[in-house]
């Protein structure tokens, strides 16, 4: 079915892109999706992999509410690791390791199949505005595209400038041309522009890599699912491998620094602390004189291999010196070098919650754009703008997301209640809810949320609810189910418990910290419950059980937070009458203008006092009682 | 926000708090509020009579005793007040308890209450959660309290200051610490595919340990500061005859007659303030009680539940004529040496050769001997670490200055004592922080991303 006129336009087919179509095209509503070269659509620009710490929670969010993300890595998926299986159900993280090719591939399929998506080869060089609004588009062979919001996920590709060595040329990633028109077009329109920065390694020719020297790393056996409600086929799985840098890189590096674009002074965008260069890692850390280094197969039917921890801007003869004095790379030959690439973005504080811009109505920003980095951190933005773009339209309710709901609501609040001053990241330690924001249960958290909005539908939202009802079947029987101490010591013997001498209940039991479920339900066989419904739920059952006094004192936080998240502050409000706030304080507020009570309670420099003024100053703005 | 999810709120998840809601150590009366779901519960442990307290209607006030019941003693005679939500001053069930002011009587409640299952309110708290239920008049009041509180404080704090270092830069340290232990879990659980950190977990053991045992020395000194504000409530004890009254009016100093004693808030005996080497002591004497009652047999158990619970020090005094043993079970059962000195009276009618008793302050009332060791020992008792020198030696040192800030950090001290350090690591870390950010209301610092600034500066992370 042919898209009839686009009611949004979004801009550029990354991991923003896709997911903000897609969440806008679910709600029916008809988008275009104008991109530089569609064969390159949601390409990773770095790293092949998805996933990780918090980062992998986010993916299940997004797959939640119904996003593609998922389904993606899943289609593309030729290594999986579980993260943290050492640790609580809270922090353990899936990550996957996709086939480059394969990740296009499936994304694009789905795109491109969706009958309210349309996708277009265009690079956009202009926005049409007018009366502070944004009207439609204009790509670079001026054709004009009306529409009634524009989503911009453009990527690095903005003003993008690739710097190795001393050598620099526009770019929006190696081998794809920068985005220069609408650079400027956005700047002139007053959006505030910050200049950021990233690199990436080299990659090389497997075929050249003496793998007998190095360490491999095979995935988990198990099989795993990013998706809740997909099942994609399993692809072969491949093994990454470990090796380490010699004294030899150490010292070209360091002999080298000035030929560097970072060190030579070239760079003047501010890069990710948490992936640093070969160079910052030798000068940061001098006292680690070895850094490791992982092979990361691109693909299965691809050669290429990245090279993760050797990201540089050295010049490419220094690149290969610095290659091939790293163990079991000797002969190994480089097919692309890496690179650091500047870009301009744009301050998030200038964003509402929805991401739709506060100084151009009906543009939205997604992804890197905004100073974030990463797919999945763009995915996210991406659904949150696409989604909220359709409401608009449709005259629907926005729809904002919580720090206590989600990693999603963690790095919105994040970047736009504090903006960003180096490439945002999520990590897990910035959700202070994370006992709670699991990748276990982000389909109970959002799932219902994302059927109500209407991105999910009836089977998948069937899937959560027997998943919920199991869950409080399990936690039911396992209070409810009592034991003889005659029936129970023998075990708790086994796992060095303390013996029994009453009958306890099972819940009992499990709050002791030797015995676990796994090993409770075994002993006394599984009764009621299957081997694979077990699998789904036992280690959230386990968590309630055992750590519920962690996560009462969590929900009573999360309680107090979303309360201060209702009060919302008029987006009017001059915090600099207000003189009975320290002058700090008032310079925080004026600068970051929270929306609500609970984004001015993060704010670095507000102390309670200032915090008490300001409640009594929103009173005096005609507050009413808060709903409920 | 969109859709009716969100306005199905859950409720009720609130915890209960609690604070002394006038500036402490002024004012003949103080104000203890308790505010939360749990705020009459909280209430009615503290009731020494609860079908007393039950019985109380809503807006109502009742004299009643309190006690701490889980020490087993009497705290105060009280006004309680109860108020049901919404109709309260923070819109929350809410227990207003008024008893005598200064610093020990609203400290015991207020403590009483925490051992309840109250929490130390944080700062601004009562007037966030006033402002939240839309009491927006009550809230203004009380955010202008908290800003008069947060001066009295800065007052206080100032003035002990003077006296010792800075209990801010002290307990930031400290907060610092917990936050660069919780870095490295961080570190641990957001980087798994980095090289894990060695040592990691006796530098936890040893950095709480360390950071349990400043909070503790400071609680330490926090009962002597509130102690030395208020003055040392000590209490005279022993049998009969044994020479009380007259030690007593050695004390307080012999132009002072107990006829002339004013009957304080213990009411049955007689109380009479002295100085010893600037530290305020308040004497009793249980002459009074025993004239009244006339039954010998019982006063041991009269003092026990009366007096010497709530002592800060007890002297028991036993006639160096007569046995020992059988007085010093029934006056001291329980008791804890830490607050008791012994003392040995008569010692002008013992013979050469016989001694006073081990652990004994030889001393003759009559004669004036022995007594300025007494008051030696007794200074030592409120001061243990140094004896008072002529410079105030010790209270060198960051000192804590207000019941916040010693609730705050006796709170802190119940987080750190219940890590599990064999837990995984995001449970530790969610201690940490917590216990960091009690610690935090005290400095008046604001967490930020303290903790990822950390792990950049320290580890190398990122492939
Ligand atoms: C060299 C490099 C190194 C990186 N290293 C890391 C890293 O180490 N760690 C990390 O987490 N992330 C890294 N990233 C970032 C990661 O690639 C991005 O965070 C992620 O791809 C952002 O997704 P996005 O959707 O915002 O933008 P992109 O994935 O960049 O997609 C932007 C899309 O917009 C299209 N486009 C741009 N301008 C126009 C236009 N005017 N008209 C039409 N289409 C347009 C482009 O063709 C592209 O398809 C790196 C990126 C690069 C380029
Ligand atoms: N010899 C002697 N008699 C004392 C001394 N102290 C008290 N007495 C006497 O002991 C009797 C009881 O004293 P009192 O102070 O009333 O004892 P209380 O009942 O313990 O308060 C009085 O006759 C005192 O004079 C002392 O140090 N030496």
């Amino acid at each position: 079915m042919p898209v009839k006129d686009p009611e949004i336009v979004v801009i550029g087919a990354g991991h923003a892109g896709c997911e903000a179509a897609w969440a806008a095209a679910n709600l029916g509503v008809p988008v275009l999706l104008a991109t530089s070269d569609p064969a390159n659509m949601a390409q990773m620009s770095c790293n092949p992999s998805v996933g990780g710490v918090a980062k992998g929670q986010l993916v299940r969010e997004i797959d939640a509410l119904g996003g593609v993300m998922a389904r993606a890595t899943d289609a593309a998926s030729i290594q999986f690791r579980m993260l943290n299986t050492g640790k609580g159900p809270a922090v353990r993280a899936p990550r996957s390791q996709s086939d480059r090719k394969l990740y296009v591939q499936a994304m694009r399929g789905l795109i491109e199949s969706h009958p309210h998506i349309r996708v277009i080869r265009a690079m956009v060089s202009a926005l049409e505005v007018s009366g502070g609004r944004v009207r439609g588009v204009v790509t670079s062979s001026g054709q004009r595209y009306c529409a009634r919001a524009v989503v911009l996920t453009a990527g690095t590709f903005l003003n993008g400038l690739i710097r190795i060595g001393d050598r620099s040329f526009p770019a929006g990633r190696a081998g794809d041309p920068a985005s220069e028109d609408l650079a400027v077009n956005l700047k002139a329109l007053g959006l505030p522009a910050m200049r950021f920065k990233t690199g990436t390694p080299p990659r090389l020719d497997g075929r050249t890599v003496d793998y007998a020297r190095l360490v491999e790393q095979p995935g988990d056996d198990t099989e795993y699912f990013f998706s809740f409600f997909h099942r994609a086929e399993r692809l072969p799985q491949v093994s990454c491998w470990q090796t380490r840098t010699s004294a030899e890189t150490r010292r070209l590096v360091l002999d080298n620094l000035k030929l560097s674009s970072l060190y030579g002074g070239y760079v003047e965008g501010r890069g990710p602390r948490y992936c640093p260069s070969i160079e910052d890692k030798f000068v940061r850390f001098p006292e680690r004189e070895i850094q490791h280094l992982f092979l990361e197969p691109e693909g299965i039917d691809t050669r290429e291999v990245y090279l993760n921890g050797l990201s540089n801007s050295m010049p490419h003869e220094v690149q290969e010196r610095m290659v091939h004095s790293v163990e079991g790379l000797e002969q190994a030959e480089i097919v692309r070098h890496g690179y650091a690439i500047e870009y301009d973005c744009y301050d998030p504080r200038a964003l509402k919650p929805t991401l739709e811009s506060s100084i151009l109505s009906g543009l939205y920003l997604a992804g890197q754009v905004n100073g974030t980095s990463g797919y999945e951190e763009a995915a996210g933005q991406g659904l949150v703008a696409g989604l909220n773009a359709a409401r608009a339209l449709q005259d629907r309710q926005e729809v904002t997301f919580s720090r206590t709901e989600s990693y999603l609501g963690v790095m919105l609040d994040d970047i736009v209640g504090r903006g960003v001053d180096e490439p945002y990241r999520l990590f897990s330690s910035r959700a202070e809810f994370r006992l709670h924001l699991r990748q276990d249960n982000a389909d109970l958290r959002l799932a219902p949320l994302a059927y109500e909005l209407g991105l999910i539908g009836p089977e998948q939202i069937a899937v959560v609810e027997a998943k919920k009802a199991l869950l409080a079947r399990c936690r039911d029987f396992l209070s409810r189910t009592r034991v003889s101490p005659e029936r129970i010591n023998p075990y708790l013997e086994s796992v060095g418990s303390a013996s029994a001498d009453s009958w306890l209940s099972l819940e009992k039991l499990l709050r002791r910290p030797e015995v676990s479920l796994a090993s409770l339900f075994g002993f006394l066989g599984p009764w009621e419950f299957t081997a694979e419904e077990l699998e789904k739920i036992l280690p959230q059952v386990e968590l309630e059980v055992k750590y519920a006094g962690y996560l009462d004192r969590e929900l009573a936080r999360m309680d107090q937070l979303r309360r201060m998240e209702e009060v919302k502050i008029p987006p009017d409000l001059d915090f600099s009458a207000i003189s009975t706030i320290s002058h700090e304080g008032r310079e925080r507020l004026a600068r970051c203008r929270p929306s609500t009570l609970g984004q001015a309670s993060r704010l670095p420099g507000l102390t309670p006092g200032d915090l008490s003024v300001l409640m009594v100053e929103l009173g005096k703005h005609g507050r009413k009682r808060p709903a409920g | 926000m969109a859709e009716s999810r969100y306005s199905t709120r859950q409720s009720g998840r609130e915890d209960t708090i609690v604070a002394v809601s006038t500036a402490p150590g002024v004012g003949a009366v103080a104000v203890v509020r308790v505010s939360g779901p749990l705020a009459w519960e909280v209430g009615e442990k503290l009731a020494a009579d609860p079908a007393k307290y039950r019985a109380i209607e809503p807006r109502r006030s009742a004299l009643m005793t309190l006690a701490d019941r889980a020490r087993g003693h009497e705290i105060d005679r009280a006004l309680v007040v109860k108020y049901q939500a919404p109709a309260s001053f923070t819109g929350e069930d809410v227990v207003e308890v008024q008893c005598h002011g200064g610093l020990a009587v609203p400290a015991a409640v207020a403590g009483a209450a925490i051992a309840a299952g109250a929490r130390q309110a944080a700062a601004g708290e009562f007037t966030l959660r006033a402002f939240l239920n839309g009491k927006l008049d009550l809230a203004q009041a009380e955010a202008v309290d908290d800003l008069v509180h947060a001066r009295g404080e800065l007052d206080r704090r100032l003035a002990l200051q003077g006296l010792g270092g800075s209990l801010g830069g002290l307990v930031g340290s400290l907060r610092s610490l917990l936050l660069d232990l919780k870095a490295e879990l961080e570190y641990g659980i957001d980087f798994p595919e980095e090289e894990p950190l060695t040592g990691l977990s006796a530098r936890l053991e040893s950095g709480l340990c360390r950071v349990a045992e400043t909070v503790e020395g400071l609680l330490a000194g926090a009962r002597r500061n509130l102690l030395i504000a208020r003055g040392v409530l000590t209490v005279i004890a022993g049998e009969p005859n044994v020479g009380k009254s007259t030690l007593f009016n050695r004390l307080v100093g012999e132009e002072r007659s107990i006829v002339t004693g004013t009957p304080g808030t213990t009411r049955d005996a007689v109380e009479m303030e002295a100085m010893i080497d600037g530290v305020l002591f308040r004497l009793v004497d249980t002459a009074g009680l025993r004239e009244e009652t006339g039954e010998v047999e019982r006063i041991g158990v009269e003092y026990s539940r009366r007096y010497l619970v709530r002592a800060d020090l007890v002297v028991f005094v036993h006639d160096v004529t007569g046995p020992v043993d059988r007085a010093e079970k029934s006056f001291l059962a329980g008791r804890d040496t830490g607050s008791l000195l012994r003392v040995s009276n008569k010692i002008d009618l013992l013979q050469k050769e016989r001694k006073s008793p081990e652990g004994f302050i030889p001393v003759s009332a009559v004669e004036g001997t022995g007594l300025d060791e007494l008051r030696r020992a007794m200074v030592e008792k409120v001061l243990p670490s140094a004896p008072a020198g002529p410079d105030g030696d010790s209270f060198r040192g960051p000192q804590v200055a207000s019941l916040r800030q010693k609730n705050l950090l006796e709170d802190a001290l119940a987080i750190l004592r219940r890590v599990d350090p064999g837990a995984s690591a995001e449970y530790i870390a969610a201690d940490l922080q917590e216990a960091a950010e009690r610690l935090s209301e005290i400095t008046g610092a604001i967490t930020d991303e303290q903790v990822l600034e950390r792990i950049f500066s320290r580890f190398c992370v990122g492939k």
